[in-house]
C-alpha cells in the first residue's frame, strides 16, 4: 500500500511539472532534480521521524504540489538542483552505515552548486546600498534643522543596516508572502491552517531532530539576508522541506473523513493558482 | 509602603506617562489640523450653537461633512471641550487624547480581570501607554481611538459581569452598540465580536437568560437607528467608497459585468475568487512582524529608519507571550484564551476589507492583544530568572530600552514625520485661511482653489472648513447664507468662493478678474512675481500656497 502511494505521489509530482514545459538539457536536469527532491524528502522524513507513521507521504504531497517546488522544476534552476542534492545528502547522512560517505559527498557538491547560484558580488547588495545611508543622513539633517543634533547620531547611524538585515529575516516568515500571493507564494493558501497548527504541535512536542529543523531554517534564510530586494524565493528553496514537514505534521493527524475534504480543497486551490500561472 | 500603594502609584505613573505622550505639544504637533479634525470640530461647534450640522441637519446620526458620512459619537462627545476651549487646535484634539489616556487604565483593569495578575496588567498598560500605534491616532482626534475605548470598556464590563455575576450585561451591550456609533470599523467588528463572546461564554450566559434578554433588548433598541441608517443609500456610501474592491491594486483586474469569460475563467478566475485571494493577502499583511515591529507607522520615506506599530524591543517578549499563552496554554483559563485568540484574529478583519493596505488606525481594534502578549512575555522572563541581581539588571536594561525606544519614536514623530509629511497633513491651509479672513474686506471676492500640493497631483483640500474653523464663523450664519443655496454642495459664503482657479491658459477668465483675492497652489497660480501678495510655506519650508491678485 505504501509503495503504491509513494509511486502515485511521484507520478503526480511528475505530471504537475510537465505542462507548458519547453525541454532543454538543463531544464530536463532540473525537472528530474525537482521530482527526485520530492522522493528524497519522503525518504528523509522517514529517517528523521521514523515514529510518525505516514508523515513522510504527506510531506511528499506538500513538496509535490506547492507552487515553488513546481515552478522551479520547470526552469533552468541551479537552486532546484542544489536543493535536491541537499535533500539526498541529508538523507544519506542520516542513513546509518556505509551511505554516510555518499551523503557527505552530496552535501559537498551542494555547497559547490550553491556557489554557482550565488555569485558573491550580488549577495551583499544591501550592505552596498548607498540609498539607505543617504536616507539616514537625510534624517540626521532634519534633526539638525530643528536644532536637535545630539539625538540624530544616536538614533540614525550605520546600525540601520542591522535593522535592514533583521527586516530581511522577518520577511522570510511573513505569512502573506508564504501563502497568500497566489502563484507568487511558495505555498498554497489552503495549507496555512495546517502549517500553523503543525508548527504549534512541533514546538510543543519538540520531536527528535527539532534542533536540526531550527538550524536548517536559520541557514536557509542566509542567502537572501543581505539583499536589498528582501527574501528571494529561489534562494529560500531549502526551507520548502521544513514548511512541508510543518504542514504534514498536522495533515497526517487528520481523521479519515476530513482527509478527502482537505485533498479536494488542496486540488481546487492548486487549480486556481495553476490557472493564474499558466493561462492568465 | 504597602503593595497596594505601590501598584496604585505605578498605575498612576503609567497613566501620566500615557497622558503626557498624548498631550505634549498637542496643539503644535501634528503641525496642522487634518481635514477630519476641522470637520469634526466645526460640526461639533455647529451642533453646540444651533443643534444642526454644517449642512443644517438637526442632530444627525451620520454626519454628511465632506461627503464621507462620519460616525456621530465623537462629534457629540467633543462638544464640552469645544464649548470650553473654543475652535482651537487644542480644543479639537484634547477629547480623544484624554479618552486615549483613560484607555490605558481600562486596559489595566481588563487584563487584571483576565489574568488576576497585577504585574502583567501593569506591563500591558505600560506597553499601551508608550505604543506608537495608539499614540499617533490619539493626537489627530481619530475616531478609531474612541471606538477602541468603548470596545475595551464594554468587554471589561462583560467579563466583570460574567465573573462576578453582577447584573451589568445590559450596560456592556449598550457600550458595545455605542462603539458602533463611534467608528465605521466597529460596525463590522462589534457584531462579530459579540457573537464570538456569546459562543465562548455560552454556558455562563445560558444560566442567566433573563439578563441576556434584557441586554439583547437594550442593544437592539440602541442599534435600531444605526441599522436603519446604515442600510439606507446614504449610510452605504462610506462602505461603498472604501470597500476592498475599490482598491486600485485589484480594481483593474476584476472582470466587468459584460465581459465574456471562458468556462475555466468562470470557475478559477471569477471575481469572488480574485477578491478572496486579494483579501487573504491583505488580511495576513496585518500579521507581518516587519509591519508590526519595524516600519509599520511609516513616519519616514521607504528605505529609512522607522518605527513599527509596537517597539522593536518588544518583539522577543511578544513571541514569548505567544509561546506561553497560545502554544503552552498557560496563564489564561481556556475561555479567556479563546477570547484573546478570537480578538486577535478578528481585529484586522474590517481593516483588511477596506481599500488601503496595512492601515494602523483601522486595525486598532486588535491592539490590546499584542500589548497583552508583550506584557505576558516580560512577566514570564522575570519569572524564569531566579537570581535577584539578574532580575535587577534585566529591569534596568528593560527600563533603558523603554526610554530610548520611546525617545526614538518621539524623535521620528515630532521631527522627521512632520518634515516629511506635513503636506499630507494639510499644512498651509491654516495660514491661508487666516490671511484670507484678515484681508477679505479689501476685496470684492476671495477665491480659494481646493487643489493642493507642492507639485500638481490629485490631492484636494477642503479650504472652506479651515476658513470656518479659524474664522470661528457663526454656524447659523453659514448654514443660512444665500450663497450656499447656489448649488447642492456649495460651501461658498460671504465673499468666499471655493472653486478651481482658471489661470493657466492665455485667455482664462480669472486672469482678468480685478478686485479679487486668489489663493491656490503654486501650479494653480503661475502668476507674475508682482501679482503675488503672499506666499504660504509648509513645515519643511516648501511653498504650498500663494495669494495673488490682478494688478
Amino acid at each position: 500500500m505504501r509503495a503504491k502511494l509513494l509511486l502515485t505521489l511521484i507520478i503526480f509530482a511528475a505530471i504537475l511539472r510537465f505542462p507548458y514545459i519547453d525541454i532543454t538539457f538543463l531544464k530536463a536536469f532540473t525537472l528530474v532534480s525537482g521530482i527526485l527532491a520530492v522522493l528524497g524528502s519522503i525518504f528523509l522524513t522517514r529517517q528523521l521521524f521514523p515514529e510518525r507513521g505516514n508523515l513522510d507521504l504527506w510531506v511528499g504531497l506538500s513538496m509535490a504540489i506547492n507552487p515553488w517546488g513546481i515552478w522551479l522544476s520547470k526552469v533552468e534552476s541551479w537552486e532546484m538542483i542544489g536543493f535536491s542534492l541537499l535533500i539526498w545528502g541529508m538523507f544519506f547522512i542520516f542513513k546509518k552505515g556505509k551511505f554516510r560517505l555518499l551523503g557527505r559527498i552530496l552535501l559537498f557538491v551542494t555547497i559547490l552548486v550553491s556557489f554557482t547560484w550565488l555569485p558573491v558580488g550580488a549577495n551583499f547588495s544591501l550592505l552596498l546600498d548607498q540609498g539607505a545611508i543617504s536616507n539616514v543622513n537625510t534624517l540626521r539633517g532634519q534633526n539638525l534643522s530643528v536644532g536637535l543634533p545630539s539625538l540624530s547620531s544616536l538614533f540614525f547611524n550605520k546600525s540601520y543596516y542591522m535593522i535592514k538585515i533583521f527586516e530581511n529575516f522577518l520577511s522570510h516568515i511573513n505569512l502573506s508572502y508564504l501563502f497568500a500571493r497566489g502563484e507568487g507564494s511558495p505555498l498554497l493558501l489552503i495549507f496555512l491552517p495546517f502549517f500553523i497548527f503543525g508548527l504549534i504541535s512541533i514546538i510543543t512536542e519538540k520531536p527528535k531532530n527539532f534542533g536540526l529543523l531550527i538550524f536548517w531554517f536559520l541557514l536557509s534564510t542566509i542567502p537572501s539576508l543581505f539583499l536589498t530586494t528582501g527574501v528571494a524565493t529561489n534562494r529560500f528553496l531549502p526551507a520548502l522541506f521544513l514548511f512541508s514537514v510543518a504542514i504534514a505534521w498536522r495533515m497526517s493527524k487528520l481523521e479519515k473523513k476530513w482527509i478527502y475534504l482537505a485533498l479536494i480543497l488542496v486540488i481546487i486551490n492548486f487549480s486556481i493558482v495553476a490557472y493564474n500561472a499558466y493561462v492568465k | 509602603m504597602s503593595n497596594r500603594k505601590i501598584f496604585f502609584l505605578t498605575l498612576t505613573a503609567i497613566f501620566l506617562i500615557g497622558l503626557s505622550l498624548r498631550i505634549f505639544l498637542l496643539s503644535k504637533f501634528p503641525v496642522s489640523l487634518t481635514i477630519d479634525e476641522v470637520a469634526q470640530s466645526y460640526n461639533s461647534y455647529s451642533i453646540l450653537k444651533t443643534g444642526k450640522d454644517e449642512w443644517g441637519e438637526s442632530f444627525p446620526l451620520l454626519f454628511r461633512s465632506i461627503g464621507d458620512y462620519k460616525s456621530p459619537l465623537l462629534i457629540y462627545t467633543m462638544i464640552p471641550a469645544i464649548s470650553l476651549l473654543g475652535l482651537t487646535e487644542f480644543g479639537a484634539r484634547v477629547t480623544v487624547a484624554i479618552i486615549s489616556a483613560i484607555t490605558v487604565i481600562i486596559v489595566y483593569f481588563l487584563v487584571m480581570i483576565l489574568t488576576k495578575n497585577k504585574s502583567i496588567s501593569l506591563l500591558t498598560a505600560l506597553s499601551l501607554a508608550i505604543s506608537p500605534w495608539h499614540i499617533t491616532p490619539s493626537r489627530v482626534s481619530h475616531e478609531a481611538v474612541f471606538g477602541l475605548f468603548l470596545v475595551i470598556l464594554s468587554t471589561y464590563v462583560f467579563i466583570k459581569s460574567i465573573e462576578n455575576r453582577s447584573k451589568l450585561l445590559w450596560l456592556s451591550a449598550s457600550l458595545f452598540i455605542l462603539s458602533m456609533y463611534a467608528y465605521h470599523v466597529e460596525k463590522l467588528f462589534t457584531p462579530l465580536f459579540i457573537l464570538g463572546l456569546i459562543f465562548i461564554f455560552r454556558k455562563n450566559l445560558w444560566e442567566r437568560k433573563k439578563e441576556c434578554l434584557l441586554a439583547a433588548l437594550t442593544g437592539l433598541i440602541l442599534a435600531a437607528p444605526l441599522i436603519l441608517i446604515t442600510l439606507s443609500p446614504v449610510g452605504r456610501t462610506r462602505a461603498n467608497m472604501t470597500f476592498l474592491t475599490q482598491d486600485v491594486e485589484i480594481n483593474s483586474s476584476l472582470h466587468k459585468d459584460n465581459e465574456n469569460l471562458s468556462l475555466a475563467a468562470q470557475i478559477f478566475d471569477n471575481n469572488f475568487i480574485q477578491t478572496f485571494n486579494f483579501w487573504a493577502k491583505r488580511y495576513l499583511d496585518y500579521f507581518d512582524l516587519d509591519f508590526l515591529f519595524v516600519d509599520g507607522m511609516e513616519f519616514t520615506i521607504p528605505n529609512s529608519p522607522d518605527v513599527g506599530l509596537l517597539h522593536l524591543f518588544e518583539l522577543p517578549f511578544f513571541l514569548i507571550g505567544i509561546f506561553v499563552v497560545i502554544v503552552r496554554k498557560e496563564i489564561f483559563k481556556e475561555q479567556f484564551r479563546n477570547l484573546l485568540i478570537f480578538w486577535l484574529l478578528l481585529g484586522p478583519l474590517a481593516a483588511s476589507l477596506a481599500n488601503n493596505a496595512q492601515h494602523p488606525a483601522r486595525s486598532l481594534t486588535m491592539i490590546p492583544i499584542p500589548q497583552l502578549l508583550v506584557g505576558t512575555g516580560v512577566w514570564t522572563v522575570f519569572q524564569k530568572i531566579r537570581n535577584i541581581q539578574h532580575k535587577k539588571i534585566l529591569a534596568i536594561l528593560l527600563s533603558g530600552m523603554t526610554l530610548s525606544s520611546t525617545l526614538y519614536f518621539m524623535n521620528l514623530y515630532f521631527i522627521n514625520f512632520q518634515l516629511f509629511f506635513s503636506e499630507g497633513l494639510m499644512d498651509g491651509w491654516k495660514d491661508a485661511a487666516i490671511y484670507a479672513l484678515e484681508n477679505k474686506e479689501n476685496f470684492q471676492e476671495v477665491v480659494i482653489d481646493p487643489r493642493f500640493g507642492t507639485q500638481a497631483g490629485d490631492i484636494v483640500g477642503v479650504p472652506y472648513l479651515y476658513v470656518l474653523f479659524y474664522g470661528k464663523i457663526d454656524p447659523n450664519h453659514y448654514q443660512n447664507h444665500p450663497r450656499r443655496k447656489e448649488a447642492v454642495d456649495s460651501s461658498n459664503f460671504d465673499q468666499f468662493t471655493f472653486r478651481s482657479i482658471n489661470w493657466i491658459h492665455q485667455l482664462d477668465s480669472d486672469k482678468f478678474k480685478k478686485n479679487t483675492l486668489f489663493i491656490g497652489s503654486p501650479w494653480v497660480l503661475p502668476v507674475k512675481e508682482e501679482q503675488i501678495i503672499k506666499r504660504f510655506y509648509i513645515y519643511n519650508g516648501k511653498e504650498i500656497l500663494r495669494a495673488a491678485t490682478v494688478r
